[in-house]
């Protein structure tokens, strides 16, 4: 149906640390927990191992088959289309997330007076674009443009470093356990369990065996960055200042004396924001195209792209409605798509696999 | 009124009749461009005189020459070239001279033998070194056009090539656009010949493969395809075949033409296929894995596949030490990316991130940058737009008026832009940073102007966010580009860490293994993704 | 001001549609140009109504509820 598409695994690892990076570092829930932030990071790291681990062996259940595909094949041709919609809607919605929370960081940080929706429309110039060219490109520029955010971080780092507090950290556990917890689930489903929307892009894989390792290395690289960011946050800004700011690494790097440091995050932000939109986009091209059984998708992308853009200005009302969501909804909304459903395909998948080994023994 | 409004239409009407007829006509008519020659060369003597004249007919420069050889069994032979491509002497001495010499009476019957009449002549009398039969009158004819001398004996069925070829022809010379400090000093000429030759004496190697073709109809321009056999890909050297087969051109006068049917996007910035003048260039990308194709007439010679990273390379760097040519290629990629995005930074400073310039430096522009009327963004185009104004005029000029115009052009223009109050002092600087450092990287001359263009759009769009979202344009249309199935971006970006080493550092010679390169390029014939792929049909 | 943002809201769908009118002349399948327009013609009343301020509630705000009603 689609022509050979083929991405490399190093292109996958930087696809997909670039994409569960991706929002996390403007919408960051784990603030919510002060400075025992990075114990929530760490949990959830921990969980997101498995979760992710269970996406892949799906994949591996059902070789060469999308995630559309799979719930076709699994629920019937009627449900299975009711849920490959519902999944679209969601990969539709998260993009718009994106788009949303990355003009927002923009708009506020960067450039105060440009009206919001012009950031947005400048910059899905780019991604319709890169969409138009094709999957392979996207992983080619994103290989090269990802060697960005990791060098600022470093960075920043660098530079704050003499400003760190390590007695920023203590009291530790100081709200107990419980809210750990919370935002620790609330941080599996967003960033980590976005990967969902990897399972339409396992298919294009060249070497699938290593797929389980590719996700792995990335979900480490992610870890530690996140917990790297987080705890550089804590101990420069203390606890009370990053609950109350929404941006906080902005803030970090503008604690250093030296504006220099600025333009590398919005840059890096950048490159996140567009490697998860352009996953976003493209696993819901692809959703179309199989849903409807097309042949290409490349006519479609820009009027999904508007679409994605008029959808993300639609959403909220605020900057503080945006964050209030992402803390306290998303997490919920988010379960059915990334825990429920996922679990029904494996075990149906499991059953079929059972069912197939037996009657080719016998 | 009325008759008049219908006047008009009426000769509207009759004006789109006009186009859509002659539009008609010049599709139907076919201009016979083929010679209808038979391909048979005629048997008798004066019929292939009579052919020979009505083709050319009106040629000043074709010479006939009708002798008799033999005492008693008499043959007539024709000899004809085109004066000024010969060496007149060979013909005289090795030809003419050795009928008038050779003693006919000692072997009668071989002689009188018809069918032999051509080997004997070929063995026995003529003692030139590049002899030929043809059967195919066609053929004669192309050949004598290209400068061999033809020899039609009568009665024979084939006619004899002799190739006495000499013509006045520039000498090899240090090439004009790539000049090096060390390494050697001669470059292509015209002739296909002297190129071939100077390439098999830099490779002394039997698998060095020359491949001729000819291409245009009307010109016949000879082409070659070199490449050492063994090292180069063989899909590459197909794709490369198939695509040449399907010029279908009338003149082709210069490499150029080839690469603008051949080459991969036409509509990029960045050009696919590499020109070079130097021999030592070519042949050091022959050893690569790459393919040259050198062009009658012309010498410049193309190679294929080209990547984004030998616009950052020059011979030299082969040539001098490891520290230095490092240094120098990182020079060059500095200057490349000062020269297409300081302009760019600039006009974003200015306009949207005054915070971050230095206070006292910001009051120094805002200082000189008073009373201008202009945007720094229309600023910045219109010094560019004079640069390169003054670049072009450079090179057109005659060597005499050379000199004063440059002066003209840096001193007076420059200074009285700013007195004037066309421009501030700060953008001539710009400019002439821009200006110098693109003189750095030559091989990027062609695509700059654009990249730089689009850069500053983009920073006038949206400050330092637009650069970068232009940038990342700029990034996504160099990773989609292929070379004849290479990645553009080898080898960054399907990334090998074998070939880094010679990519921004230049590593040592003994530790750079040479064999195979091959397995740098993922080639494959996969264009599923690429918007720039076009099936070229001429 | 609303009216030079309508305006350019049609100018740029009109650019859009003559960017994509050489692809799908070329697909020429009566299924991709349906859902191509249809999917035009929901960006533009989506983008329209934003413009005009008549945009109803947001998908979010249904969220919301259905998530509450179920999770407290």
């Amino acid at each position: 149906m689609l022509k050979n598409i083929e991405i490399s695994n190093k292109e996958l690892i930087i696809l997909m640390a670039g994409f569960i990076i991706g929002d996390s570092i403007i919408v960051n829930i784990a603030r919510a927990v002060k400075q025992d932030a990075w114990i929530s990071i760490i949990i959830s790291w921990v969980f997101a191992y498995v979760l992710i681990g269970m996406y892949v062996y799906i994949a591996k259940l059902n070789p060469n088959k999308t995630l559309i595909e799979i719930l076709i094949d699994i629920f019937g041709k009627y449900i299975g289309r009711i849920l490959s919609v519902l999944y679209l809607w969601y990969f539709l919605h998260l993009s718009s997330l994106i788009f949303r929370s990355y003009s927002e960081y923009i708009s506020i940080v960067v450039f105060p007076e440009t009206p919001r929706i012009f950031i947005t429309a400048f910059s899905s110039v780019a991604l319709v674009i890169g969409l138009k060219y094709g999957l392979e490109t996207i992983a080619r520029t994103s290989m090269i443009a990802f060697i960005i955010p990791p060098i600022s971080i470093i960075i920043i780092l660098l530079r704050s470093f003499k400003h760190m507090d390590i007695t920023n950290i203590q009291p530790v556990l100081e709200y107990g356990m419980n809210p750990i917890l919370k935002t620790s689930f609330g941080l599996l489903t967003f960033p980590f369990g976005e990967a969902i929307l990897f399972l339409m892009i396992f298919t294009f894989v060249n070497k699938k065996e290593k797929i389980l390792k590719s996700s792995f290395i990335s979900i480490t690289f992610v870890g530690v960055l996140l917990i790297i960011i987080s705890l550089m946050n804590i101990m420069v800004l203390g606890p009370e200042m990053i609950n109350r700011n929404y941006f906080n690494l902005h803030r970090t790097s503008t604690v250093v004396p030296g504006a220099i440091i600025d333009p590398f995050i919005t840059v890096s932000q950048l490159v996140l924001a567009a490697i998860q939109i352009w996953i976003c986009i493209y696993s819901l091209l692809i959703g179309i195209t199989q849903l409807f059984n097309l042949n290409d998708y490349k006519p479609f992308v820009i009027p999904i792209v508007i679409i994605s853009v008029s959808l993300s200005n639609w959403l909220y009302n605020n900057v503080a409605e945006m964050f209030r969501i992402a803390q306290e909804i998303y997490p919920y909304y988010a379960i059915p798509f990334q825990f429920i459903i996922p679990i029904i395909i494996l075990i149906i998948s499991l059953i079929k696999q059972k069912g197939n080994s037996k009657s080719t023994s016998t | 009124m009325v008759g008049m409004d219908n006047n008009m239409f009426r000769k509207l009407g009759n004006i789109f009749r006009y186009m859509k007829l002659e539009k008609e006509k010049s599709k139907n008519k076919k201009i016979d461009i083929s010679l209808n020659i038979d391909t048979k060369i005629p048997k008798d003597i004066n019929n292939i005189e009579i052919e020979l004249k009505k083709i050319f007919v009106d040629s000043f420069d074709f010479i006939l020459r009708k002798i008799t050889i033999g005492d008693d069994f008499k043959r007539e032979v024709i000899i004809t070239y085109i004066d000024g491509m010969i060496n007149e002497e060979i013909i005289n001495n090795d030809v003419l001279e050795r009928f008038l010499e050779f003693d006919y009476n000692k072997d009668n019957d071989e002689w009188t033998r018809e069918e032999d009449i051509i080997q004997f002549i070929k063995k026995e009398i003529i003692t030139a070194s590049d002899i030929r039969e043809v059967k195919d009158f066609k053929k004669t004819i192309e050949s004598i056009l290209s400068g061999d001398t033809l020899m039609y004996v009568n009665g024979a069925d084939s006619a004899l090539v002799i190739s006495a070829r000499d013509w006045k022809e520039r000498s090899i010379s240090e090439p004009v656009t790539e000049s090096v400090i060390r390494g050697p000093r001669e470059g292509f000429v015209e002739n296909l010949k002297t190129n071939t030759a100077m390439l098999r004496r830099k490779i002394k190697n039997p698998k060095l493969k020359f491949e001729t073709l000819t291409l245009g109809v009307e010109t016949d321009t000879d082409i070659c395809i070199c490449y050492i056999k063994g090292i180069a890909d063989e899909n590459i050297i197909s794709d490369l075949k198939y695509r040449l087969s399907c010029i279908k051109s009338d003149s082709i006068l210069e490499s150029g033409y080839i690469e603008q049917f051949i080459e991969d996007a036409p509509f990029s910035p960045f050009q696919t296929i590499g020109v070079s003048e130097r021999p030592d260039k070519v042949a050091g990308k022959l050893l690569e894995g790459r393919i040259a194709i050198i062009c009658d007439g012309t010498p410049f010679v193309l190679t294929l596949p080209y990547l984004f990273v030998e616009t950052l390379q020059s011979s030299e760097d082969y040539y001098s030490r490891i520290l230095y040519a490092s240094f120098n290629r990182m020079l060059r990629f500095i200057s490349f990316i000062i020269t297409t995005m300081l302009p760019a930074l600039y006009i974003a400073l200015i306009n949207f991130h005054t915070k971050v310039i230095p206070v006292r430096l910001l009051l120094s522009i805002m200082d000189s940058h008073e009373g201008i009327p202009f945007d720094p963004f229309w600023e910045a185009i219109f010094m560019s737009l004079l640069f390169e104004l003054l670049r072009e005029a450079g090179i057109r000029m005659p060597q005499p008026i050379g000199q004063a115009i440059s002066i003209v052009g840096a001193l007076v223009i420059g200074e009285s832009v700013v007195a004037a109050g066309l421009a501030s002092e700060i953008m001539i600087i710009i400019i002439a940073l821009t200006a110098i450092t693109s003189f750095i990287v030559p091989a990027l001359s062609e695509s700059l102007p654009f990249i730089r263009i689009i850069l500053m759009i983009g920073a006038n769009i949206l400050g330092f966010m637009g650069i970068v979202i232009m940038l990342a344009i700029i990034m996504l249309h160099l990773s989609s580009l292929r070379s004849f199935g290479v990645p553009y971006l080898s080898p960054f970006s399907p990334f090998r860490k074998e070939r880094i080493e010679d990519t921004l550092i230049r590593a040592p010679l003994w530790s750079m293994f040479k064999s195979s390169k091959l397995s740098s390029w993922k080639y494959s014939n996969n264009y599923s993704d690429d918007k720039n792929y076009i099936e070229k049909e001429d | 001001m609303t009216i030079k943002l309508i305006v350019l809201l049609i100018v740029i769908f009109f650019i859009v549609i003559a960017i994509d009118m050489p692809y799908i002349k070329k697909k020429s399948s009566k299924r991709i140009f349906t859902i191509y327009f249809s999917l035009i013609v929901i960006g533009f009343i989506m983008s329209l109504l934003q413009i005009i301020d008549k945009a109803p509630e947001s998908p979010v705000v249904l969220i919301e509820k259905i998530v509450r009603y179920i999770v407290y």
